[in-house]
């Protein structure tokens, strides 16, 4: 008999699966300690210990290339259809509130406000799902508020000027439809990421990630042009594309792309800079129209009434849009190759170990021994995954029920580590 | 005498590992003064309750192994510095022996290297998180004679042990070494008493390194043994499990596992393994059998004793066993040998203690045994065990996991005749003080079972015998009892090591001072 002259070749096909995914002999001998292997068995093995046969078994063991990591495709549909839905939603309901008949005011508002606001709800599950963008979702709202109306402020403040301004509802539409680009670009480059974490050199990471995401920015930047082009041709009546005002709002969707891009890799403090330097631009142009009013003050508002005069209102959203957009771009292409700037996105996320109820610990499987040790008397033998233990002589019917459950084994083993508790130690 | 404890992930937070054997500890020797040291696992457990502390514990401090790195970013040349001697230490990790020196030899030095560079610079932890670990990292899974599976090593793996090992290695930057208004520092202690083998040794280690506090490492869970364990739970037999680190991350954290043993075997001068298969593991990673001497972890034995003392004997022919029965315990062969037993007995029924009822289907063999054959007993605190123990004529311990036997101590303590599987530690345990069968033979163990239900004189001799034996071995007491004296012994050393080059210090260590106020020092704490 083949076992009687080999026992360590019947012992490696027992245990074939623990012998070719261990990277280690001390592994094996875990393993094969958990499952029961001792002494004796070593013994039987001519070893002197379950440490040295473990040695012979990780140096006997076949190991087969490991299969190639599944590709996510699944809702593949869903993460290019969901980034649409503001777009969606704020287009019907701005034509909608265009049905309504003029007199109807309070209907109209009502209106207006409910789209307002299921768009930025639609904004934030297709923005923030991911990662939630902290100070930097509060401070993307000045330069948004001033994509809608701050054209008109401007004009106002501005002092014995009439400019020509563009309609919000353009402004709220291009906003809306802009999500999308920001989201597939981001996407893209998320997934493009998660491929160079497998690649083994530094410089390889370093450059695909340049690559990568100058790919992104243009790809960005040109989507962005999709929804005013669009709306240009279409020209539906209820939202109507006049002046560069709306432009303006198409343009604020760079800074706003790179930062959510930013912020989905954790990097929040650089996206507030950005998106903080865009408002900050724009209010401080409104701030000196506004000084303008003050006795004594109008030479503060000379500066921006002349180059509104030269250029148009859109001039001031859209510098505002080059200044910030160009420091995240420079800011994201010095810190995200990097490799440090991925710690944040980590293999084994803590947070999810970090978040069971106090209770849990001691009824929880992994920590056996010291729940034994620590609450005196619980002693319940757990339900031990690990050390599971069939008999070293099955019984005639055990044996064939062996050969049979390894795939029980093999999910309880994995329903053990999911059920790791929440201290479990990191190292 | 003044004993630093360290622990990590337990005592004296309420939640964690060990934290009632810490507490029974500190609370046991009130001759000696207590400071303790933690390092916390998590946010929840650090803002989590604690136990309450009693007057010998003089100071406690704390800090976090979670959380964003602490510390100032380093000076460019601390980096430098930094570098270089985390290169040494990742030859030691990925098994470089180098051209002097075992691989064992490079990680230690890299580690105190990086330890001695750490108090110079004040931290190391910034400097962990940034780019330039990653780079050695990378050029170590390149390095000749590096671990088969880290040469695959990608980008993200690297991130992932560059995160695990910044979090190892925060005690490195600690300022418990050296002395502080509030705290006297590690050096200063009489004994460094390490609780667990991985992080909680490293402060010892490190004050060792520093000032020759000698250390006493308890293990009762070999952390190289578990780290194995929790990779194989996460990896068997799934393509790309939902939790588990990819086999280069685990290559490389067992090596770091691996270079820390050997470094804390190496450097401790006690080692108290928990049950001997802990002990065969230490040995395995470099400790010297000399230096080991084994506390188990021990059961209230005493209290067992008096409560079970208070309970009749069974009308009937009683096997208690220790639950839950499922097939993990091996409940087949025990139900079979019930079955057998009942054969000759039809009387006799089992008692499971503990732990629900199987499902019905879960144990194939629970057919074997008709209904009412086998009763199960919740039974949780010492006195309802106790009692669940004593009503029974004969223990029968079937479940071989391995480990300190638990439940076969309670058995012995309650002083009823015990037959066990001669599994795992059992022998070592039970000794002559009862009936050992060879695993997986249900007829074996019904016989036994029943040479002792019909000998009753034989059953109270083994029963008393296996009482004397757990009272005297496993009680609390005795794994106290032998720590007292491991402190002594080190405490005793050092004074003599140090007495020639310090004798001012021994002069004011033989006139004991008048102890502060208790809650003086104990409000010193800090989160670093």
């Amino acid at each position: 008999m083949s076992a009687s002259a080999d026992p360590v070749r019947s012992l490696l096909a027992e245990h074939r699966e623990l012998c070719a995914a261990a990277v280690d002999p001390l592994e094996i001998a875990a393993g094969l300690e958990a499952r029961g292997v001792d002494e004796a068995t070593a013994a039987r093995c001519r070893h002197r210990d379950v440490f040295s046969l473990a040695e012979e078994l990780h140096a006997r063991a076949a190991r087969p290339a490991p299969p190639p990591a599944p590709r996510p495709t699944a809702r593949a549909g869903a993460r290019l259809a969901l980034p649409l839905l503001p777009g969606a939603l704020c287009a019907a309901g701005l034509w909608l509130v265009d049905r309504l008949p003029p007199e109807a005011a309070p209907g109209r508002a009502a209106l207006t406000v409910a789209c307002g606001v299921l768009t930025l709800l639609a904004v934030l599950v297709v923005l923030a799902r991911h990662a939630p963008p902290g100070v930097a979702g509060l401070l993307a709202l000045p330069p948004v508020g001033y994509a809608l109306v701050g054209d008109e402020m401007l004009a106002e403040l501005l002092v014995g000027q009439r400019h020509e301004t563009g309609s919000t509802a353009a402004a709220a539409l291009l906003l809306a439809f802009s999500v999308a680009p920001v989201a597939w670009c981001r996407d893209a480059f998320t997934d493009r990421r998660a491929a160079l974490l497998a690649v083994p050199r530094l410089r390889e990471f370093a450059a695909g990630t340049r690559v990568s995401l100058l790919r992104c920015c243009l790809l960005l930047a040109c989507a962005l042009a999709v929804p005013p082009v669009a709306l240009w041709l279409l020209a539906p009546p209820w939202a109507p594309l006049e002046g560069a005002a709306p432009l303006a709002a198409a343009a604020l969707g760079w800074p706003l792309g790179l930062a959510a891009l930013l912020v989905r890799h954790g990097l929040r403090g650089l996206a507030a800079a950005g998106l903080a330097l865009v408002g900050g631009v724009e209010l401080v142009a409104l701030a000196l129209a506004g000084a303008g009013w003050l006795p004594g003050c109008a030479a503060l508002a000379e500066p921006v009434a002349e180059l509104v005069a030269a250029h148009g209102a859109a001039v001031v959203p859209l510098a505002a849009c080059a200044a910030g957009g160009g420091l995240l771009l420079v800011g994201a292409v010095v810190v995200l190759p990097r490799p440090s700037a991925h710690r944040a996105v980590p293999v084994r996320p803590a947070d999810d170990r970090a978040g069971r109820a106090p209770g849990d610990a001691s009824s929880d499987p992994s920590s056996a021994l010291p729940t034994d040790l620590s609450s005196d008397l619980s002693i319940q033998p757990p339900p031990g995954v690990s050390q599971r233990r069939p008999p070293s002589r099955p019984w005639p019917h055990r044996s064939h029920a062996r050969s049979t459950t390894s795939d029980d084994r093999t999910t309880r083993h994995a329903g053990h580590d999911r059920s790791r508790s929440p201290e479990a130690p990191e190292v | 005498m003044r004993v630093a404890l360290l622990t990590e992930g337990g005592y004296p937070y309420a939640q964690g590992e060990l934290v009632a054997w810490c507490e029974r500890l500190v609370r046991a020797l009130p001759r000696h003064d207590f400071e303790v040291r933690a390092l916390s696992r998590g946010r929840q457990q650090a803002r989590g309750p604690r136990r309450p502390l009693p007057p010998q514990v003089r100071l406690v401090r704390t800090a976090r192994l979670w959380g964003p790195p602490p510390g100032d970013r380093p000076s460019r040349r601390a980096a430098r510095d930094f570098a270089e001697a985390f290169e040494e230490l990742t030859a030691g990790l990925t098994g470089d022996a180098g051209a002097g020196g075992g691989v064992a030899d490079r990680f230690a030095t890299g580690l105190y290297a990086l330890a001695d560079l750490a108090a110079a610079h004040g931290g190391l932890a910034r400097w962990l998180a940034s780019d330039q670990p990653i780079a050695v990292l990378e050029a170590a899974c390149r390095r000749p004679g590096a671990p088969r599976a880290a040469v695959g090593a990608g980008v993200g793996d690297l991130l992932a042990v560059a995160e695990r090992l910044e979090r190892a290695l925060r005690p490195l930057s600690l300022d418990w070494y050296a002395g502080h208004p509030f705290d006297p520092g590690l050096g200063k202690a009489d004994v460094c008493h390490a609780v667990g083998g991985g992080p909680a040794a490293l402060p010892g280690l490190l004050a060792r390194h520093f000032h020759g506090t000698p250390l006493l490492v308890t293990e009762f869970r070999m952390r190289l043994r578990e780290h194995h364990l929790s990779a194989l739970a996460g990896a068997a037999g799934h393509a790309v499990a939902p939790s588990a680190a990819r086999a280069p991350v685990r290559a490389l954290l067992a090596g770091f596992q691996l270079g820390l043993a050997r470094a804390v075997y190496r450097g401790a001068q006690l080692i108290t393994p928990g049950d001997p298969r802990t002990g065969r593991w230490q040995r395995r990673c470099g400790a010297d059998p000399a230096r080991q001497r084994p506390v188990w972890p021990g059961v209230a034995a005493g209290e067992l004793a008096a409560c079970a003392d208070e309970v009749p004997p069974p009308p009937v022919p009683t096997l208690v066993t220790a639950g839950p029965l499922d097939e993990d315990a091996d409940a087949g062969g025990l139900l079979r040998a019930v079955a057998r037993v009942r054969a000759a007995e039809p009387a006799a029924r089992l008692l499971a203690l503990g732990g629900p009822a199987p499902e019905p289907g879960a144990v194939p063999a629970v057919r074997w045994c008709p209904p009412g054959a086998v009763e199960h007993r919740p039974a949780s605190g010492a006195a309802e065990r106790a009692a669940g123990w004593a009503a029974g004529t004969v223990a029968v311990l079937v479940d071989a996991r391995g480990g300190f036997p638990a439940a076969l101590v309670e058995a012995m303590s309650c002083g009823r005749a015990v037959v066990a599987v001669d599994a795992g530690a059992a022998a070592e345990v039970l000794g002559d003080a009862g009936v050992l069968v060879p695993p997986g033979d249900p007829v074996a163990l019904a016989d036994a079972c029943l040479a002792l239900l019909r000998d009753p004189v034989r059953g109270a001799r083994l029963g008393a015998a296996a009482r004397a034996r757990a009272l005297d071995r496993f009680s609390h007491e005795r794994g106290i009892a032998t720590l007292d004296a491991g402190y002594a012994e080190l405490a005793a050393g050092r004074v003599a090591a140090a007495g020639t080059a310090r004798p001012c210090r021994r002069l004011a260590r033989a006139v004991p001072g008048p102890r502060p106020a208790p809650g003086v020092l104990a409000t010193a704490e800090e989160l670093s």
